[in-house]
């Protein structure tokens, strides 16, 4: 079972929950969250605005996390949330929760889905500054990812 | 002339080229004379530089132009009416 979903609600931590994704026979269950934090490069963050264009993302996403559980044994559940929205420090952007039968697979997969997230999901983010200013950040060209 | 033709090519941009669409988030642009996503891209370039002065056309150089289920090959035909997303580079997470 695969889930994406890209939205304005907030992640909270009490959603950080395998329900849903378990199976008998499945005995991992690992995560990753990712959280805005107030300091990047150097620079006090204040808050982090989110944008994506949600149905190509959403369908990238899907893309990733199949060929994730290919990559890796080929069973298990993925749930992958991303906020767009502007997010202030401390709150979560990106949740990945990922059950499968050994722990080995789980690691793995939830390193590559937000390796690849990073890589070729569009989405963008924009710092704000505590010094008033805002800069969307470079990240990874898409030109050759098709 | 079929209603199809006669149907325009919006833009939507994202990420930093968000700071030169309108409140809509589209290019205002009159992409009529593109043929390929190569020409969509040629058109933006002169389009922002003559409206931005202060925008590099050389940005678009890393961006791609995408529909709602597949980025396109720089030789993608453009079908008229189509609504198309231009993708600066990413940076999720």
């Amino acid at each position: 079972m695969i889930e994406v979903e890209i939205g304005n609600g907030r992640i909270e931590w009490k959603e950080i929950d395998p329900s849903g994704l378990m199976d008998p026979a499945f005995g991992a269950f690992a995560t990753f969250t990712g959280v805005v934090r107030n300091l990047n490069h150097g620079r006090e963050v204040t808050a982090v605005a989110y944008d994506a264009f949600v149905p190509l993302a959403e369908r990238v996403l899907k893309e990733i996390c199949e060929k994730a559980l290919r990559n890796h044994g080929g069973r298990g559940s993925i749930r992958v949330r991303h906020r767009i929205g502007t997010l202030q420090v401390g709150e979560m952007s990106t949740a990945i929760l990922v059950c499968t039968p050994h722990r080995d697979e789980a690691f793995r997969i939830c390193r590559e889905v937000i390796e690849e997230l990073k890589e070729r999901a569009p989405i963008w983010k924009k710092e704000f500054y505590s010094d008033g200013e805002t800069q969307w950040l470079k990240g990874h060209a898409l030109c050759g990812s098709h | 002339m079929s209603e199809m033709s006669n149907a325009r090519n919006r833009i939507r941009a994202f990420g930093m080229l968000r700071n030169f669409a309108d409140p809509e988030g589209y290019i205002p642009a009159d992409l009529s004379g593109a043929r390929t996503v190569a020409g969509i891209l040629e058109i933006l370039k002169s389009v922002l530089k003559a409206r931005f002065p202060e925008f590099d056309p050389a940005t678009l150089d890393e961006c791609v132009v995408a529909s709602e289920t597949d980025i396109l090959s720089l030789d993608s035909e453009v079908v008229p009416g189509m609504e198309l997303a231009v993708l600066p580079p990413v940076c999720g997470g």
